[in-house]
């Protein structure tokens, strides 16, 4: 049997709504894909475009980016200025063809840990259909 | 044109001579006729060596910058003069993001505007020069022209007319703003904003599948030598530490030419680039490997207005694209 495609998925959650949100789906013992490997930032804000980027180009199939609500951010206006960024970044991602189901952006707030087990569930199972990401992966010289 | 020459070279000596200005840039002829070279004169004797022509394409906002950077030697005291430069409306679109963005006083500079309403492409000229069997040496003594409907050149005695549509730059096609606005000193009439269609170099593109994308901007990614020639030249790249390029404290873009730190640069660029690009098309004119960047930068030009309403250097009082935000910005992500 052929081994199955299984993707990685790195998630930038925001210290205060969705890192709670994924401790929650924990918690609660809501099941989702074991995929995702979360790097905790302190607020959406701190997510620069190069993370994304650089994601991608270190072999990641899909990027999940998660903060909270507008309007409901710790630091009152972080997540507005991600809003605008991440936007125009998907747009672009877009333009040079990345399918834009591997860049997902999400608000996802601390009460919400079944949303966020959904959207890892909804994310790995399009990522799992499109197969590894390749366009933006650096060329190892030594495989 | 000529007028409009005659009235460069007066103003600039009266500058240089007043010493109202440390010095003046602007375009002097070039190893060919076909494209001008920028000049910085600071020498009133020197005036004459300025031109005007339908070859002016450079975007000369690029030297402010290194004006700015400038560090006067030790113990000297640093000349806070007003540089004279000329600016054509896209050059002084540049100039707007600049002084929006605090990297020029508005003092450092004296700007002599200019309405432009499209200059030629060197290698469009030089092609159809070619077409019409006119020598080298007669191309260096050529002189351009713009008249109503065409640009006419003479060379050897025999004049020849090209049509505007054939030779005019592809990014002078998509201008629809032909007057500078902040300016010191407008030279020559002000021109009529064209009616046109926005964003034909990207429609192509849009209409393509993902995958057709994906393999067009493979291809391009992978020409490029990464001669950072197009950061070199863009009067907004002016970060003294560039992320493509530093190494600490992580380094984010290897400088390896290879398909995946090519693509990173270039994204990258175009990031930095968002609701700042002024599509002068200078990093097009001078990639030495011909690779399309506008139509990286016009998709974001596109978004810009779409989404938000924003047009770059339209003012230099508005707030940069990415330093503000409103409540109902477009939402998408739910």
């Amino acid at each position: 049997m052929l081994p199955t495609f299984e993707p990685k998925i790195l998630a930038f959650l925001c210290n205060w709504c969705s890192y709670a949100g994924a401790d929650l789906a924990g918690v609660s013992r809501f099941q989702y894909p074991p995929n995702v490997r979360i790097v905790r930032v302190m607020c959406s804000g701190r997510i620069s475009p190069r993370f994304v980027l650089k994601s991608f180009q270190e072999g990641a199939d899909g990027v999940l980016i998660a903060g909270c609500h507008p309007g409901d951010c710790h630091y009152s206006k972080g997540n507005y200025y991600t809003r605008r960024r991440l936007t125009v970044l998907g747009k672009l991602l877009e333009h040079v063809g990345l399918d834009p189901r591997r860049f997902k952006v999400k608000w996802i707030s601390a009460s919400e840990g079944g949303k966020f087990a959904d959207v890892v569930k909804e994310i790995t199972e399009d990522v799992k259909k499109l197969g590894p990401q390749n366009s933006l992966k650096r060329v190892d010289e030594n495989e | 044109m000529s007028e409009i020459e005659d009235k460069i070279r007066e103003i600039a000596k009266k500058l240089l001579e007043e010493g109202k200005v440390k010095y003046f840039i602007g375009y002097a002829k070039g190893s060919d006729a076909f494209c001008a070279k920028p000049i910085i004169i600071d020498d009133p004797k020197d005036v004459d060596k300025l031109i005007w022509s339908p070859c002016c394409v450079n975007n000369l906002a690029v030297y402010l910058v290194d004006e700015i950077k400038k560090k006067p030697r030790r113990g000297e005291e640093p000349d806070l003069r007003p540089v004279g430069i000329i600016a054509k409306a896209c050059d002084e679109r540049g100039i707007t993001v600049l002084l929006q963005e605090n990297i020029l006083p508005r003092e450092r500079a004296y700007i002599i505007g200019i309405p432009c309403s499209g200059m030629a492409e060197p290698q469009k000229l030089e092609k159809l020069a070619g077409e019409k069997g006119i020598s080298h040496k007669a191309i260096y003594d050529m002189h351009i022209r713009e008249e109503e409907n065409e640009f006419s050149f003479e060379a050897e005695g025999v004049k020849e007319a090209l049509p505007r549509d054939e030779v005019l730059a592809d990014k002078c096609k998509e201008c629809f703003q032909h007057n500078p606005k902040e300016c010191d000193i407008v030279i020559g009439e002000s021109v009529e904003n064209p009616q046109i269609e926005k964003y034909v170099t990207i429609k192509e593109l849009e209409d393509m599948s993902l995958e057709d994308r994906e393999k067009f901007w493979e291809k391009i990614f992978e020409r490029c030598i990464r001669c950072n020639a197009c950061k070199e030249v863009c009067p907004l790249c002016y970060c003294e530490e560039c992320t493509v390029e530093k190494a600490k404290p992580m380094r984010w873009c290897s400088k390896s030419v290879d398909k995946s730190n090519n693509a990173f640069y270039h994204l990258m660029r175009a990031m930095h680039l968002v609701g700042r690009c002024i599509d002068c098309g200078e990093c097009e004119r001078v990639c030495p490997m011909g690779i399309p960047l506008r139509k990286l930068y016009k998709k974001l030009e596109k978004e810009a207005e779409e989404l938000y309403g924003y047009e770059a250097g339209s003012s230099s009082e508005d707030v940069p694209l990415f330093a503000a935000f409103t409540n109902d910005d477009p939402d998408e992500f739910e």
